[in-house]
């Protein structure tokens, strides 16, 4: 299953010292993100991709090595970002 | 200053000095979780009443016919077709203080006789009518916050 991003040009984020407040114009709510929330959805609105390849980035990004429970993490963070409607599965 | 107050201040001074370290490790480990020191993600959503505070009517379209509003005035869901007072540059869209809207009855969803898929393909028929008229269809959230405060949508029931 591959994951995208849904709407990000319609959100209106402020970068606070790689901390993030994100408005979602179309649900009324603000978010809060830490660089790491804000890699994932930018990433995933250049292009779909799946849990491991998320994962893949990020460690990639931070320098460290993938593990279960860091990938176990990731998937939560996206059925999350899912249930806010940040992100969608692919079609 | 007797011996009993001056322990009691220098105590209550301690006191003090303890709760604001504690406070200040509290902030600290806040800190070092949002800014994720072990790169973990973080997200934390306001879920308080600063969707109906909001003192503009501005909304994205919703992201799928299957989030649009639908209203039955007793012959069928009827998309609820909301028409802007303007597209901004983010891509949002500005209802207005009171947003006009209009139901597309065109064509007609049969709940009963019309099969699931029908009832897609017909709604999504019904969302191109709207288009076509400038419309944008509006998620339940939208339409929750927006009609909080405005009178625009009264009367209105919602599938």
């Amino acid at each position: 299953m591959r994951w995208l991003s849904n709407n990000f040009r319609m959100l209106l984020v402020a970068n606070w010292n790689d901390e993030y407040t994100v408005f979602q114009p179309d649900s009324g709510k603000t978010h809060f993100f830490n660089q790491t929330s804000m890699d994932m959805l930018s990433f995933l609105s250049q292009r779909p991709a799946s849990t491991e390849e998320i994962c893949d980035y990020l460690s990639r990004q931070s320098g460290q090595a993938p593990d279960k429970n860091f990938q176990d993490n990731i998937e939560k963070i996206l059925y999350h970002f899912d249930a806010l409607g940040l992100i969608k599965k692919e079609s | 200053m007797d011996k009993d107050k001056l322990f009691e201040q220098n105590n209550h001074s301690a006191s003090a000095q303890k709760m604001c370290q504690q406070s200040s490790a509290k902030k600290q480990k806040r800190r070092m979780l949002l800014k994720g020191g072990a790169a973990l993600p973080v997200v934390m959503t306001l879920y308080s009443g600063a969707a109906l505070a909001r003192t503009s009517n501005i909304t994205g379209e919703a992201a799928s016919i299957t989030e649009a509003v639908f209203v039955n005035m007793g012959n069928g869901p009827q998309l609820l077709c909301v028409l802007p007072k303007e597209k901004l540059d983010s891509g949002a869209y500005d209802l207005g203080d009171t947003p006009g809207y209009t139901l597309i009855t065109n064509p007609p969803i049969h709940p009963l006789t019309d099969d699931p898929a029908t009832i897609l393909a017909k709604k999504n028929e019904q969302l191109e009518n709207c288009h076509m008229l400038g419309g944008i269809m509006i998620s339940g959230a939208a339409f929750t916050s927006i009609a909080a405060k405005t009178s625009a949508f009264d009367n209105l029931m919602i599938l």
